[in-house]
């Protein structure tokens, strides 16, 4: 390390290898703290660039389009996945295993499900995404259009000529 | 499916529908994106929104660049008796370790159960041969075989009917070949508007004292009358007057999960 930026970039490395046990605020929007580690809070890729830089890391993080509920699940996966780094077999099946009771827990409340999903949407954790994205995929999977338009409120709009079209396409399918 | 025109059911579970109705177009691509591609036809009959999210090239584009593991399509056909003859065009996934490289298998094996719902099934009443797979699409023209049918004219072959088939969405169509000699020599899926092409090229070239010429035939697939459009390639005499049009080998599969 060169003596003249010495000092600078040791202090950086302090401030690095310190990071790890830094604390952070996390606000929802009805004004909820809730004390994360910094591990757990890079999962989101909103926030780790906001604390790299250099934002307001001490006044705390207000999140505007989360609420209190679906803030605490969100934290509940990112401690996991932040404060844990899987090393051997039985840590990784051990995690594979959080997820899947995880989103499994999720999948019985398709409501809070969408508030997840959105919630990692909003902060790119992008393993939680990948995880509930995938979640509402598989529920489409097996269904028919009816059977879509029922799982989500969607008003049936299409046209005689889309008709025609879907039966055209359908009739081999 | 049948029931499309059936009125929505209203008022159920109205919790879940406003949440799920308030999902960004982002997420939604996103989830949508995570299906194969049977579902995507699906949801095609679902509503106005989805339907044309789902039909836009650059979603047909995306949800193909996260299926290029899937990669081969195998053709098997098995003859059951006279005019009975079962195809069957399955995936399987390039990734799959099972130690047997691409078709080496031989022909003799029956084809392994293939991951999931990935094949599609047809019956011909005589052996079909395999032009080509483009785009996801293999093509199929079903041949009188030297020892069958004999008595098939040479005229009647001149006018086909083309099996264009889809293993991964089992989509199916037929087409007409053009009425004149020649073989399709390429299909593609038009990079913007994702329709369906095939090139049929005539294997006879009229010549004169000028200029040579080959004739390659266009048809978008879809089209309600098959029309065949047809483009004159001109050579002039002074350069090399005979081009063909070169086959080569059995090019790799590229499954766009092509919906046309």
């Amino acid at each position: 390390m060169a003596s003249g930026s010495g000092a600078a970039a040791a202090a950086a490395d302090a401030e690095e290898k310190e990071s790890g046990s830094r604390m952070i605020t996390l606000t929802s929007n009805e004004g909820k703290a809730f004390v994360v580690t910094e591990a757990s809070a890079r999962q989101s890729a909103t926030i780790r660039s906001m604390v790299d830089d250099g934002g307001c890391v001490d006044k705390g993080f207000p999140l505007p389009n989360v609420d209190s509920k679906t803030l605490a699940r969100v934290i509940q996966y990112s401690d996991e996945h932040g404060n844990k780094e899987p090393h051997t077999v039985d840590e990784r099946a051990a995690l594979a295993k959080f997820d899947r009771d995880f989103i499994a827990e999720l999948d019985a409340d398709k409501a809070f499900l969408y508030d997840v999903t959105m919630a990692a949407n909003y902060l790119h954790i992008q393993g939680l995404l990948a995880l509930t994205t995938q979640c509402v995929a598989d529920t489409i999977k097996g269904k028919t259009p009816e059977e879509i338009r029922t799982a989500f409120g969607i008003e049936y709009d299409l046209t005689a000529q889309d008709e025609k079209e879907i039966k055209e396409e359908d009739t081999h399918a | 499916m049948d029931n499309a025109a059936a009125p929505p059911s209203s008022g159920a579970a109205g919790k879940e529908m406003a949440t799920a109705g308030a999902l960004p177009d982002d997420l939604l691509d996103e989830i949508l994106l995570r299906l194969p591609a049977r579902s995507i036809l699906r949801c095609r009959a679902v509503c106005k929104a989805w339907r044309s999210r789902t039909s836009h090239p650059y979603f047909l584009r995306a949800h193909a660049a996260r299926s290029r593991k899937i990669a081969a399509a195998v053709v098997y056909t098995a003859a059951f008796s006279l005019a009975q003859f079962r195809t069957t065009v399955s995936i399987r996934p390039l990734s799959d370790s099972d130690g047997d490289d691409g078709d080496s298998s031989g022909a003799a094996d029956p084809p392994r159960v293939v991951s999931s719902s990935s094949s599609a099934t047809m019956w011909f009443v005589t052996c079909p041969f395999v032009l080509g797979s483009w785009d996801g699409v293999v093509c199929l023209e079903p041949r009188p075989s030297a020892s069958f049918l004999p008595k098939f004219t040479m005229h009647r072959q001149f006018h086909h009917i083309l099996f264009l088939v889809n293993p991964l969405t089992k989509a199916c169509t037929t087409v007409l070949a053009p009425e004149t000699r020649g073989i399709v020599f390429c299909g593609y899926a038009h990079p913007t508007t994702s329709r369906y092409h095939l090139l049929h090229a005539d294997d006879a070239y009229p010549y004169n004292h000028t200029a040579a010429a080959a004739t390659v035939r266009i048809l978008r697939v879809g089209d309600d009358n098959n029309a065949w459009r047809r483009i004159v390639i001109r050579h002039p005499a002074s350069v090399e007057s005979r081009n063909y049009i070169r086959f080569g080998g059995a090019p790799p599969v590229i499954l766009h999960g092509c919906l046309h």
